[in-house]
């Protein structure tokens, strides 16, 4: 059983190793240069490079900015509801102050 | 200066995102007929394969940013999974264009592809249409394991999947091989699979 196992196995390498692959273009190369050379490449100038890495630093991966996202989001409801919270607030007290201006001279005298 | 066809490819790749046409040249001239095998082990088409070729070259012409050196892998390495993502994108529009059918009905209708057809042996066919069956990613291993030489952790860092993985699509790949070889009578039916 060990013979014909390792016989077949055999054959089946053979059978994988005669696969088919017919031969590219034989200008296959050349193809590929030249239509490069219709497509400018992206960032090629020194001060490009360098905008790009100064760029690139600043660059968060996306959860990073998922979080900052919803801290903002946290952060600006939060600040909206303390202000509207303290004008309620003071316009409440407002009408519990007596100011100069409320009180009549008469009420004085 | 260093004459291009004597740097690594890591080398020409440093080269190329300064804009360099000649390493980039270098690099396609070294390496384009590997990559065109390794393309049309994945779309069984010649013009299919030289144009997923081509197109993964031209990104790389265009965006050569998109490689990372720092990141410690080998060009090739890399590249075979910018080559197989390709010529796999291209498949899957195919098939939105001509849904249903095998591999061979989705190729353009061109005299050349017809040939290649043509010119493969009953047997080669058999083999062809036995591997293009393979679930996708059991496919992928078996072209980079044992057609286009990788090591396995190299095939695994190109599929993005772990050693243990990579092992387990082999080993059900050439199962799966060996029973519809076997059925088709190329191969003498194992013990194994009754």
């Amino acid at each position: 059983m060990d013979d014909s196992h390792s016989k077949n196995t055999h054959l089946f390498e053979e059978v994988m190793h005669d696969r088919f692959l017919p031969e590219p273009s034989s200008n296959l190369s050349e193809r590929i240069i030249e239509a490069s050379k219709l497509h400018k490449a992206q960032g090629r100038s020194g001060i490009d490079l360098w905008m790009r890495a100064f760029w690139d630093a600043f660059l968060l991966p996306h959860p990073a900015y998922v979080m900052a996202a919803i801290f903002a989001v946290g952060l600006f409801l939060g600040l909206y509801s303390e202000i509207a919270g303290s004008l309620d607030a003071g316009s409440s007290l407002s009408s519990l102050i007596y100011t100069a201006e409320d009180v009549s001279e008469g009420d004085w005298l | 200066m260093v004459d291009p066809d004597n740097m690594n490819d890591e080398d020409l790749m440093a080269r190329i995102k300064r804009g360099d046409h000649q390493a980039f040249a270098a690099l396609v001239r070294r390496h384009s007929t590997m990559f065109y095998a390794c393309a049309f082990r994945v779309s069984a088409n010649r013009d299919e394969a030289e144009d997923a070729v081509q197109d993964a070259f031209l990104k790389l012409w265009k965006n050569p940013s998109v490689w990372d050196a720092t990141r410690g892998a080998k060009f090739t390495t890399w590249f075979y999974r910018v080559v197989v993502n390709t010529a796999t994108d291209r498949i899957r529009k195919n098939k939105r264009l001509v849904s249903g059918g095998d591999m061979f009905d989705t190729m353009p209708d061109n005299a050349d592809a017809q040939d290649d057809v043509l010119v493969a042996t009953e047997e080669q066919q058999i083999l062809e249409s036995a591997i293009q069956a393979l679930p996708e990613r059991q496919k992928l291993a078996l072209n980079l394991c044992f057609y286009e030489g990788l090591s396995n952790k190299e095939a695994a860092d190109t599929l993005g999947v772990g050693l243990k993985a990579l092992e387990s699509l082999l080993m059900r790949a050439k199962a799966g091989l060996k029973q519809i070889l076997a059925e088709r009578g190329l191969i003498e039916r194992d013990k194994q699979y009754g």
